[in-house]
């Protein structure tokens, strides 16, 4: 079983150079730089970094100008979902000129033992803006429910900070809630090791 | 397990989301409905479940700005919650029992049962009834017992009593108010479909269904919107035996001697009928909108609520109630006559 990465982006207003019935045999066999706008590569840089060989991205992966292709890949779309091991959210990219990676102050870590309980435990010290929600395009998007129910991980690249979010339990209840409340509170920690 | 309430949880918050292409409506959907049939079994039709569509039918649109307006044309069946424009509701229900079955869809089954890509906007979805009453618009003075939304439906089988019941059209009422061709002619037909029956001894304030309009072909209905109880003041003075299966009794036509409104009436070997009609996209509408007023105005308008009811003509029991009372008028002078 090939173990592969997926991305889930806003397309926006930017004219991406997609898979066509006239660039299908080209696209085989290598992909053009044009075609890699700065969300793409940075989830090349994420799914390479975690020792994925694939990524899959509706824009080149689904000939978009191919009814027949189209009326094929977008049943099989919750499949690829599903069965892939991450999604790369490209979260706070209003398009993907915009990337996942976004500048912000050094991360650094801070813990503190308390002096009256048990001297092995420490506590994670945050600012207090880190609850701040960050810059979410994708959370109004149509697309991303079902991405974001049928991922079995999803790690969220924002403006403020990188964060996992586990596959709902689909089929609860509570699955078809607060997919708008994604926020800190949500059950997600933030990751380090890109930073 | 997926239950009827989780798939109209997901729909309401589908539906809050945004699409680049409406035509993709069905289909940044249709992985999840896909996931849940092969894991259920269940029969998908045009983001409806074969199994519970008489709850399914019953999405109405959030609010007021995301009713259906001439800009923009049908993206979906105008019976299924796709053809909203925006957010949809589904209405709290209980143990209620369904009252319509889904008997067959058109053009082909076979291309639109568990579909769950694009679908073509013209789909017929026959459904076998048990109730259907016809109704009309007609202004009302009850104006007192408006609690909220412009329209109600007022029902009238006794005089005496009056049920009402709110009506949530899909589109822009105020629009079709300005225009000339007037869906809100009180001469207008239009028939309630039943989907949800009170569980036996409850009272009419658990009944739910759609609004149609029928159209010029037998038996075939758009529909204009859901109605759902009303509960107001009204029924404070009604009688303790005002259950749901007397009243519907008086004015149901399934079961009476008019075959007219259906498109099917089949008689089984032991001699029950089965009544059918069809659901057909509501294609009639958009020509009938005018341009949108100006926003204020617009405003204005809803503030200042139309007191219109919708009269069950119940095969007549309105009708023959006043006129009964017409004939004692009449009765009455000429034996005033004799005495004089």
């Amino acid at each position: 079983m090939v173990e592969y990465a997926t991305l889930s982006h806003r397309w926006g207003n930017l004219r991406l150079h997609t898979l066509l019935t006239t660039n299908l045999n080209a696209f085989t066999a290598g992909i053009p730089t044009e075609a890699i706008p700065p969300s793409f590569s940075d989830a090349i840089t994420v799914a390479k970094y975690l020792g994925l060989g694939y990524l899959w991205i509706d824009t080149l992966c689904i000939v978009q100008d191919d009814p027949a292709d189209w009326q094929k890949e977008s049943v099989l779309m919750s499949d690829i979902y599903r069965n892939a091991v991450l999604n790369i959210a490209a979260t706070s990219a209003m398009d993907a000129s915009v990337g996942c990676f976004f500048k912000r102050p050094i991360s650094w870590r801070c813990q503190v033992q308390s002096t009256n309980q048990d001297p092995n435990k420490a506590y994670d010290v945050f600012p207090a803006d880190w609850n701040s929600p960050e810059t979410n395009y994708l959370v109004d998007r149509g697309w991303i429910l079902q991405e974001a129910i049928l991922s079995r991980r999803i790690l969220h690249f924002t403006d403020s900070q990188v964060f996992w979010a586990m596959q709902r339990a689909f089929g609860l209840r509570d699955s078809t809630h607060r997919l708008r409340e994604h926020g800190p509170r949500g059950g997600r920690r933030p990751l380090f090791i890109l930073l | 397990m997926v239950t009827r309430t989780d798939w109209h949880g997901l729909v309401k918050e589908y539906t809050c989301c945004k699409l680049s292409m409406p035509s993709d409506k069905f289909v940044a959907i249709g992985g999840l409905a896909k996931i849940i049939h092969q894991e259920h079994g269940w029969d998908y039709i045009a983001g409806l479940w074969w199994n519970t569509m008489a709850s399914d039918l019953l999405w109405t649109p959030n609010t007021r700005h995301h009713l259906r307006n001439s800009a923009n044309p049908l993206s979906a069946p105008s019976w299924s919650w796709a053809s909203a424009l925006g957010p949809v509701l589904f209405p709290k229900l209980t143990s209620d029992r369904a009252t319509v079955q889904v008997q067959s869809v058109w053009p082909s089954s076979s291309s639109l049962v568990n579909n769950f890509g694009q679908l073509p906007t013209l789909i017929r979805l026959r459904l076998r009834c048990h109730y259907l009453l016809p109704v009309k618009l007609s202004q009302m003075e009850l104006t007192h017992y408006v609690i909220e939304g412009p329209f109600k439906i007022c029902g009238t089988v006794d005089p005496a009593f009056v049920h009402m019941f709110h009506v949530d059209f899909d589109f822009d009422v105020e629009q079709l108010r300005n225009s000339t061709l007037s869906l809100l002619d009180p001469q207008k037909q239009f028939y309630c479909l039943v989907l949800l029956e009170p569980s036996s001894g409850s009272r009419l304030d658990k009944l739910h269904g759609l609004f149609l309009l029928p159209t010029e072909n037998q038996g075939e209905y758009q529909r204009v919107g859901t109605f759902k109880p009303k509960i107001c003041k009204v029924y404070d003075i009604l009688p303790p035996n005002d259950r749901f299966d007397e009243w519907i009794e008086a004015i149901n036509l399934v079961g009476g001697d008019s075959v007219a409104e259906f498109a099917d009436v089949v008689v089984r070997g032991d001699g029950l009928k089965y009544y059918f009609i069809d659901l057909v996209r509501a294609a009639y509408l958009p020509i009938m909108f005018h341009s949108c007023s100006s926003k204020k105005k617009k405003k204005n308008q809803f503030l200042e609520r139309v007191n219109l009811a919708l009269r069950l003509d119940g095969g007549g029991m309105y009708v023959s109630g006043s006129q009964k009372h017409e004939n004692v008028i009449v009765r009455g002078k000429p034996e005033t006559g004799c005495a004089g």
